[in-house]
C-alpha cells in the first residue's frame, strides 16, 4: 500500500506499507533496509525523488490496535 | 572524552520497549526508544568523523570535541540523501565514485534518513500513537544501519566522512 506524498521535516516522502500474511516470518532489520534501498533506487529510476518511509505489518496488525496504551484520562 | 557507545543506545532502546509487568508499554518509552535508535546512528557517525580526522588516540582533546560536536543533524541527513542518489548533483561529481556508493553505505544512509524522520516525529508529533512494533522496527533498522556502516568499504566510508566535514560548494 502507498499513500500520497507527505512532507516531514522538510523531506518529501511517500509512505509505503507492506502487508505480510500472518504466516510470514518476521522481517529482520537487514531485510527491511534492503527493501527500503531497493524501493528508493526504483523510485529514482522512475524519476521520483521522494524518500520511501516503509513499514511492515501483518494482516492482523493492520486490523488491530491491541497493543496501544490506553488514552490518558487526565 | 566519554564517547556515547551506539550499542549502549540500542540496548537502552531494548530496555525501554520491554513488556511491562502489566499493560502495554508506555508511549513515552516507545518514543524514547525510537529516539535512542536514531541517536545511536548519529553518534556512530560523529565518532567516526572525529576518529578519522583527529584520531581515536586524541579523544580526550578539545580538538576532538570540536570536530565531534560539529556534526549537524540536517547535514548528515542531506548528505545521506545525496549519497543515495543514483546520479549525484554536479558539485559532488568530482568527489564521488562514478559507480556511486556501495550497498553497505546505501543501507546506512537510508537508515539514517528514516530514523531521523522517525525521531523527530517521536519527539514532537503528539497525535501519533506508537506501537511496540514501531519501536522494534526502528531499533532493528538502526542496528542494520550501524552494521553496514562498519562493514562498508573503508574508502567509501572515508569519502562519505570527508564530504560531511567539507561539503562541496
Amino acid at each position: 500500500m502507498s499513500e500520497p506524498s507527505v512532507e516531514l521535516d522538510g523531506l518529501d516522502a511517500v509512505r509505503v506499507t507492506i502487508v505480510l500474511s500472518n504466516d510470514d516470518v518476521a522481517v529482520t532489520g537487514d531485510a527491511a533496509m534492503n527493501t527500503i534501498v531497493d524501493i528508493h533506487q526504483a523510485l529514482q529510476r522512475a524519476g521520483d525523488d521522494r524518500f520511501p518511509l516503509v513499514d511492515f505489518m501483518t494482516e492482523d496488525e493492520l486490523a488491530s490496535d491491541a497493543d496501544l496504551e490506553p488514552e490518558p484520562s487526565f | 572524552m566519554p564517547i556515547l557507545n551506539p550499542n549502549h543506545l540500542f540496548e537502552q532502546a531494548d530496555k525501554l520497549i520491554a513488556a511491562p509487568a502489566s499493560g502495554p508499554p508506555r508511549q513515552v518509552d516507545l518514543r524514547r526508544a525510537v529516539s535512542s535508535a536514531y541517536y545511536a546512528l548519529f553518534h556512530l557517525t560523529a565518532t567516526a568523523l572525529a576518529d578519522e580526522f583527529v584520531g581515536a588516540a586524541h579523544r580526550g582533546s578539545s580538538r576532538y570535541d570540536l570536530v565531534h560536536r560539529s556534526v549537524d543533524h540536517r547535514a548528515v541527513k542531506d548528505l545521506c540523501l545525496t549519497a543515495a542518489k543514483t546520479s549525484p548533483p554536479p558539485k559532488y561529481v568530482p568527489y564521488v565514485s562514478p559507480k556511486g556508493f556501495g550497498r553497505d553505505m546505501l543501507i546506512y544512509a537510508d537508515a539514517v534518513v528514516e530514523l531521523q524522520v522517525k525521531r523527530h516525529q517521536a519527539d514532537y508529533a503528539v497525535m501519533e500513537r506508537y506501537r511496540t512494533r514501531d519501536a522494534v522496527a526502528a531499533i532493528a533498522k538502526g542496528r542494520t544501519g550501524m552494521a553496514r556502516f562498519r562493514a562498508a568499504d573503508p574508502n567509501e566510508r572515508r569519502q562519505f566522512l570527508t564530504l560531511l566535514l567539507c561539503p562541496p560548494r
